[in-house]
């Protein structure tokens, strides 16, 4: 197992009470695997994958682990300068934006061969003759003259380009992308995601997409975490999660993608009530209040993460209720 | 049927329509009859003053130059985008770019330049002139060139308080040293002043900001209360208490260097003895005094004296923006990829500030130099025979009295130093624009 979270916790106290942003997450990365997350906003994606790459501040964020295993080294327990031999080198990162996370005042060049330089201890003239053909494989045209070109110069697509250059630079272990395509469009999505896969097949990279997309989950993972209000509520196999959800939030987030055969002009199906407030969550399932199966059980206990009965396949829900056959309400 | 043409404007309407072409022109103006002014009251005939009205001509003329040649007109088309992404520019050029549209900015730079050349040459040439013809100082004939308006140093009892001639372009002082080699000197004083002044408080205060303002948290609040407590002292009461202590170290140096003047007599004379109980009166701390007075001239402390108080305005600065650029996402990128606090500090958040921080320290520049011409109007600072535009100019004002004004003793350095600090200003105003990119018309 590359990675192998246990148990991990991340809680920010502030002035209103502590926000449980990750409350407990069980997460397994195997050598080369593509491992897909999604959930809606707030969900705690972007803090599990900053708490992953020992980002997040601490304090004033408490966090907590069994373990989170990365290549037989606990990075909770890892001193801020084996942290740092690690990030960028062996676990690294994409970001959502490719517009604010380039910093403007530096070359295309100089960022990319930062890490090269960091971690590789290589010249600065070996580190330019690798960020060009870096360049050239992420299929940035004329790599040689782009090399000396500032971010501004670039679009979208080719900076988001250039971050996963940077981020697949030292030849990492693992790739953790946070949502490396919201801020593109879709046809550039298309090609940033064949990008990414084929990294991970010529490399055996492996890699964590974070994404609310379910669409970009499907099309790139072998397995798929849903979140939600911090914890995982199912977990599977692509192909049978998607055909047969066994927790209601997973079905209600697939019913409420838009399908190409719905009716014209109908509603768009959406999750009623509100994502909940995640400093005051609610003392059962946190989904329960919105949840149409809800039974009391749901806001008694907090339902643990189980194997999915009747499957061939390692499934595993959180929920007390056999939703499969089912419909809402009966 | 004629298809309407729109006229290109002449450049040199571009530079009488720019908003800022009133102010100028009227301060050249008023600058031009005040000089006149002062001349009638000291009852200078034209005609000795040619140089000055040369001079005058010389800048007016330089700023219109400017503003007509070297800006780019107003109503000139902005690059096409294919032409910029053909050039390909980094930010800094693009504000290169702004900055030459702005017409009070380039003038001020040139005239500037000019003003430093014309300063440094002097500080050069006295300085080389010398070796190069291989005689001393003194030596060089009473009417050369070198002693007439090179050799700020030399004194001529017979030419005391002449006003500006065509020998003497600015006239001379009380000791019959020429004014004109005083002020090209003091004007270089004046300028390194400002300039190590600045290079001391921006390399200080950024790092100091930029430090405390990464780490944040207990560092942070410490290193800002030090900078609140300097603030609360009085900045010159600071600079005036390290020159007194250094003037008293330059005097204790000073005794010293004479007795061992002495000692190194009485040897040459064969008086071993005497050399010998001479040498035996001097302390070590005498002895360090001396050495560190030779490494350290008072001159260099009035640098770094100034520049040490002046960062605090700058940490502050510096440490609001990293506040910002901190949380900004190629920060936690660059974390990301396991650089360490110093790189991330130095590579990534300090090019952020250069915008700022180069505003500030154009604004420095003139800020430092009044201070130095505060401390050598006061008595500190500069000592004879070195000089700076504010000694100079205190010591004009001491001949500027109403029986007999010796009006050029004042009215040069001042002007110089005033030019400069307008040009300073202005450079400065220009560049916050251009660095600016919402600004960007």
């Amino acid at each position: 197992m590359l990675l192998d979270v246990k148990n991990l916790k991340t809680h920010f106290p502030t002035q209103t009470g502590l926000v449980r942003a990750v409350n407990g997450i069980d997460l397994q990365v195997r050598e080369g695997a593509a491992v897909g997350i999604v959930g809606e906003s707030g969900s705690g994606k972007s803090v599990l994958s900053m708490t992953m790459m020992g980002l997040v501040p601490s304090p004033p964020a408490i966090i907590s682990a069994d373990q989170v295993q990365f290549e037989g080294k606990d990075l909770l327990k890892a001193t801020a300068s084996e942290m740092r031999q690690i990030r960028g080198n062996r676990l690294a990162m994409i970001f959502q934006d490719p517009m604010t996370s380039l910093n403007p005042f530096l070359t295309i060049g100089d960022q990319l061969s930062e890490p090269l330089l960091i971690h590789k201890n290589l010249t600065s003239s070996q580190a330019k003759k690798r960020v060009i053909e870096l360049l050239a494989s992420v299929g940035i045209p004329d790599p040689v003259a782009r090399y000396r070109s500032y971010p501004h110069e670039f679009s979208g697509g080719m900076r988001q380009r250039a971050m996963v250059a940077m981020a697949v630079a030292c030849g990492p272990a693992l790739l953790i992308a946070d949502e490396p395509t919201t801020a593109l469009d879709v046809t550039i999505q298309a090609q940033i995601l064949e990008l990414m896969q084929s990294i991970r097949q010529n490399e055996g990279t492996a890699v964590i997409l974070i994404t609310h997309d379910m669409g970009v989950a499907a099309g790139f993972c072998d397995e798929i975490y849903v979140m939600y209000a911090g914890r995982v509520v199912e977990r599977g196999p692509t192909e049978r999660l998607f055909a047969e959800p066994t927790h209601p939030y997973t079905k209600a987030l697939l019913s409420s993608v838009p399908r190409l055969d719905d009716p014209p002009g109908g509603r768009f199906r959406t999750i009623p009530g509100q994502p909940p407030d995640l400093t005051n969550l609610p003392v059962g399932c946190a989904f329960s209040p919105r949840c149409p199966y809800v039974i009391d059980t749901c806001r008694k206990e907090v339902p643990p993460l189980t194997t999915v009965p009747g499957e061939s396949v390692a499934r595993e829900k959180a929920c007390f209720v056999e939703i499969r056959g089912k419909e809402a309400g009966q | 049927m004629s298809i309407a043409v729109t006229k290109p404007t002449t450049r040199r309407r571009a530079w009488v329509e720019h908003p800022l072409s009133l102010p100028i022109n009227v301060s050249m103006v008023l600058w031009i009859l005040s000089f006149i002014a002062v001349s009638l009251l000291a009852n200078a005939p034209w005609a000795v003053t040619p140089v000055m009205f040369v001079w005058l001509l010389a800048n007016s003329a330089a700023i219109v130059y400017v503003g007509m040649h070297l800006t780019v007109p107003l109503d000139a088309p902005r690059k096409s985008e294919s032409e910029v992404v053909a050039e390909g520019t980094s930010l800094f050029r693009d504000a290169m770019y702004r900055l030459r549209r702005n017409q009070m900015a380039t003038g001020s730079m040139v005239i500037l330049l000019l003003l430093m050349l014309a300063c440094f040459s002097q500080f050069a040439l006295f300085h080389l002139i010398p070796v190069i013809k291989g005689k001393d100082r003194a030596a060089f004939a009473s009417d050369s060139f070198y002693a007439l308006h090179l050799d700020h140093t030399r004194t001529n009892e017979g030419e005391t308080y002449e006003p500006p001639t065509a020998q003497h372009w600015f006239g001379t002082d009380s000791l019959g040293r020429d004014l004109f080699a005083r002020t090209l000197f003091g004007g270089s004083v004046s300028f390194l002043v400002g300039i190590v002044g600045t290079v001391v408080s921006v390399s200080v205060g950024v790092s100091w900001g930029a430090v405390a303002g990464y780490f944040g948290g207990r560092v942070d609040e410490w290193m800002m209360r030090i900078v609140d407590i300097l603030y609360g002292l009085p900045f010159l009461f600071l600079v005036i208490l390290i020159m007194t202590l250094v003037n008293g170290l330059g005097n204790v140096a000073s005794s010293t260097d004479q007795k061992f003047a002495e000692a190194a007599a009485a040897e040459k004379a064969g008086d071993t003895d005497k050399a010998n109980a001479i040498l035996s009166e001097i302390t070590p701390d005498q002895r360090t005094a001396s050495i560190v007075t030779k490494f350290m001239p008072p001159i260099v402390v009035v640098f770094v004296a100034i520049g040490l108080v002046s960062w605090l305005t700058m940490a502050r600065i510096t440490r609001g923006q990293v506040l910002s650029l901190k949380e900004r996402e190629f920060v936690v990128a660059a974390r990301a990829i396991g650089a360490r606090a110093p790189r991330i500090i130095f590579r990534h958040i300090v090019p952020n500030l250069m915008g700022p921080v180069i505003v500030y320290s154009t604004l420095t520049i003139p800020e430092i130099m009044l201070s130095e011409a505060f401390l050598s109007f006061v008595g500190l600072g500069i000592s004879e025979p070195n000089c700076s535009w504010g000694s100079l100019a205190s010591e004009g004002l001491a001949g500027v009295n109403i029986i007999k004004p010796y009006w050029w003793l004042m009215v040069y350095p001042a002007a110089a130093l005033s030019l400069s600090l307008f040009g300073l200003n202005f450079i400065g105003d220009g560049l916050r624009d251009a660095l600016d990119p919402r600004s960007a018309k």
